[in-house]
C-alpha cells in the first residue's frame, strides 16, 4: 500500500492526523486535523509541525518523542498543548508511529483532542477552589454564630443569677416580716420591710439596665432628637442624686458653661449617661468626699464636655480595659457596693448612638493620687 | 452556744441569714469572700458552715477543697447554699462531703432552721 492509500483512509479518520516526512516536513493532515486547527492542508505542506509549538509543552515530550522515533518505536506523548491558526491553545494526546513508507520514512501523528476536558478540569478546579473559600467562610460564620449564641447563654445565665438574689432576699424578708408580725414585733417588721424595699428597687433598677441593653444590642433604639437645655438636664439630675449627696457628706459641685447653645440630642440617652456617670462617682467615693460635674464647650470644634470626677476608690490598672463590658465590676469594688456591671456597658453604647465618646482617667485629680475622672464628647 | 460561719457575699442575704440564726440562739460568724470564710473558719471552728459557691477571692468550691486539707476542717459539716443550680457543681460539692446543696431561692428560712437544728442535734 502505498502513502496515498494511506491518506485516503487518514481522510475518514474521526482523529485528527498529521503525517511529517523523514525530513520532518508536513506531508499530511487529515479533515479532523483541518478541523482542530484552523489551518488548511495546503497551507502547511512542506512546513515543520514546530509552528504550532505554544512553547507551554514540557520540552522533554519532544526528546522522548525523538528517542523513541529514532529507535522506530512508537511514541504515546503527554500533555502537549498547541496552538491553533487563530492563536489560541489546544490540548492534545498524541501517538506517534514511525512508518516505512517504501524508501523513505514518514512519521504518524494521530492526536486525542483533550482542550474541553482540560477546560473541564480547570473549571472544576476552579470550582473546588470556590467550594473551599465557601465551606471556610460557612465556618467561620458559624464559630461567630457559636459565640454569639455562647454569650447570649451566658447573659441570660447572670442575668437569672442576679435576679434570684434579690428576689431570694424578698422571700426570706416577707418570711421573717410574716413571723414579726404575728410576734407583733414592730421593729422586726420595720428591718424586714426596709429590706424587702431594698431588694425591690435592686430588682427594678436591674429591670431596667436589662431593658436598656435589650434595646440597645438589637439596634431597636431609635433616638428621639430634640433641643435640650443642658443646664436644666443636669439641675434635675442632681436634684435627684441630692439624699445621695447628703446622706454621704459629698462636697459636690457643679460647673456649667453659660453660653452653651442647646444641645441636639435625644434627651433620654444623655440622662441616662449623666445620670449613670453622677451615680457611679457618687457611689464609689467615701463619706466626705469630693465630686464634681463640669459641662463646657470645646471651642475649636463644636463639641460639649462632660466631665464627672471623683475622690473615690479609683480603678485598678488591671481592671482599665475592661470597666466598659458587661457585667464586669472592677476587682477593688468591695461585695457591699451594690452593682451590676451594666451601668457603665450601657452609658458607652448609648454615648456611641449620641455619635460621642467616652473616656476616663484613674488616678485623676491635680496630684493624681486617687479618684477617677470620665469625659464624655458629644458633638454640638 | 452552737456556732455558725455565713459565707455569703451578697450583704443583704448574709444579714438575713445572720438574723435568723441570732435570733435562734447560735453565735454566726460572717464572711464575705471565700478567703475571709476560710481563715475563720479554720480559727474559730464553727459547728457548721453554710456556704455560698460563687464568691470573691475564692470560691465556696475552692475553699471547701482547702478547708477538707485540715485536720479539722475534714469533718465540719458544710450546706451549700447557692443560686447556682449546675450538676458539676453539684457532683463536686458532693465528693466534698457538702451534708447538704441547697437553692436560696427555692428553701425557706424556717426549712433552714429546721434542718440545721437536726443536724446539730439540738
Amino acid at each position: 500500500m502505498n502513502f496515498s492509500n494511506y491518506s485516503q483512509f487518514l481522510n475518514f479518520f474521526p482523529n485528527p492526523v498529521l503525517v511529517t516526512d523523514d525530513a520532518v516536513k508536513i506531508i499530511h493532515a487529515n479533515p479532523a486535523w483541518e478541523k482542530l486547527t484552523g489551518y488548511k492542508l495546503k497551507e502547511v505542506l512542506g512546513k515543520n509541525p514546530s509552528i504550532l509549538q505554544s512553547g507551554k509543552t514540557n520540552r522533554w515530550v519532544y526528546r522522548k518523542m525523538w528517542q523513541a522515533l529514532s529507535k522506530n518505536k512508537p511514541f504515546f506523548s503527554e500533555e502537549i498543548t498547541d496552538l491553533r491558526k487563530d492563536g489560541s491553545e489546544y490540548q492534545i494526546f498524541s501517538t506517534f508511529f514511525p512508518l516505512q513508507n517504501g524508501q523513505a520514512k514518514v512519521y504518524i501523528q494521530i492526536q486525542y483532542d483533550i482542550t474541553s476536558r482540560k477546560i473541564a478540569e480547570k473549571e472544576l478546579t476552579k470550582y473546588s477552589q470556590e467550594l473551599s473559600i465557601l465551606n471556610k467562610q460557612l465556618n467561620q460564620a458559624l464559630m461567630r454564630e457559636k459565640e454569639v449564641e455562647k454569650s447570649k447563654t451566658e447573659f441570660l445565665s447572670i442575668t437569672a443569677h442576679e435576679l434570684r438574689t434579690p428576689l431570694t432576699a424578698v422571700c426570706w424578708s416577707l418570711e421573717k416580716l410574716c413571723s414579726a408580725c404575728s410576734t407583733k414585733n414592730w421593729q422586726g417588721v420595720e428591718k424586714n420591710y426596709a429590706k424587702i424595699d431594698q431588694a425591690c428597687q435592686q430588682m427594678i433598677t436591674m429591670v431596667d439596665q436589662l431593658l436598656q441593653v435589650g434595646k440597645l444590642e438589637m439596634e431597636a433604639f431609635a433616638p428621639r432628637v430634640t433641643d435640650i437645655d443642658i443646664e436644666k438636664l443636669i439641675k434635675s439630675i442632681v436634684s435627684g442624686a441630692k439624699v445621695q449627696i447628703e446622706n454621704k457628706r459629698i462636697k459636690f459641685r457643679a460647673k456649667i458653661d453659660h453660653n452653651i447653645p442647646p444641645v441636639r440630642a435625644d434627651v433620654d440617652s444623655l440622662r441616662v449617661v449623666i445620670d449613670n456617670l453622677l451615680s457611679n462617682a457618687l457611689k464609689f467615693t467615701p463619706t466626705g468626699g469630693k465630686v464634681s460635674l463640669s459641662v463646657s464647650k470645646n471651642k475649636q470644634f463644636d463639641y460639649l464636655i462632660i466631665k464627672v470626677s471623683d475622690t473615690g476608690l479609683g480603678i485598678p490598672k488591671n481592671s482599665q480595659n475592661k470597666i466598659f463590658q458587661r457585667f464586669f465590676r472592677a476587682a477593688n469594688i468591695k461585695p457591699k457596693i451594690e452593682g451590676s456591671g451594666l451601668g457603665l456597658y450601657i452609658t458607652k453604647l448609648m454615648v456611641g448612638k449620641l455619635g460621642g465618646e467616652i473616656s476616663f482617667q484613674s488616678p485623676a485629680g491635680k496630684n493624681g493620687r486617687k479618684g477617677t475622672e470620665f469625659m464624655v464628647s458629644l458633638p454640638l | 452556744m452552737k456556732k455558725i460561719l455565713v459565707v455569703e457575699d451578697e450583704l443583704i442575704l448574709q444579714e438575713l441569714l445572720s438574723d435568723t440564726f441570732t435570733d435562734q440562739g447560735f453565735k454566726v460568724l460572717k464572711a464575705a469572700d471565700g478567703q475571709t470564710g476560710l481563715k475563720a473558719a479554720l480559727k474559730h471552728h464553727p459547728d457548721l458552715i453554710l456556704l455560698d459557691i460563687l464568691l470573691p477571692k475564692i470560691d465556696g468550691l475552692t475553699m471547701l477543697a482547702r478547708l477538707r486539707d485540715d485536720r479539722w476542717g475534714r469533718g465540719v459539716p458544710v450546706i451549700i447554699l447557692t443560686n447556682v443550680s449546675n450538676d458539676g457543681k453539684l457532683a463536686q460539692a458532693l465528693q466534698l462531703g457538702v451534708y447538704d446543696y441547697l437553692l436560696k431561692s427555692k428553701i425557706k428560712l424556717a426549712t433552714l432552721v429546721k434542718q440545721v437544728d437536726e443536724l446539730l442535734n439540738l
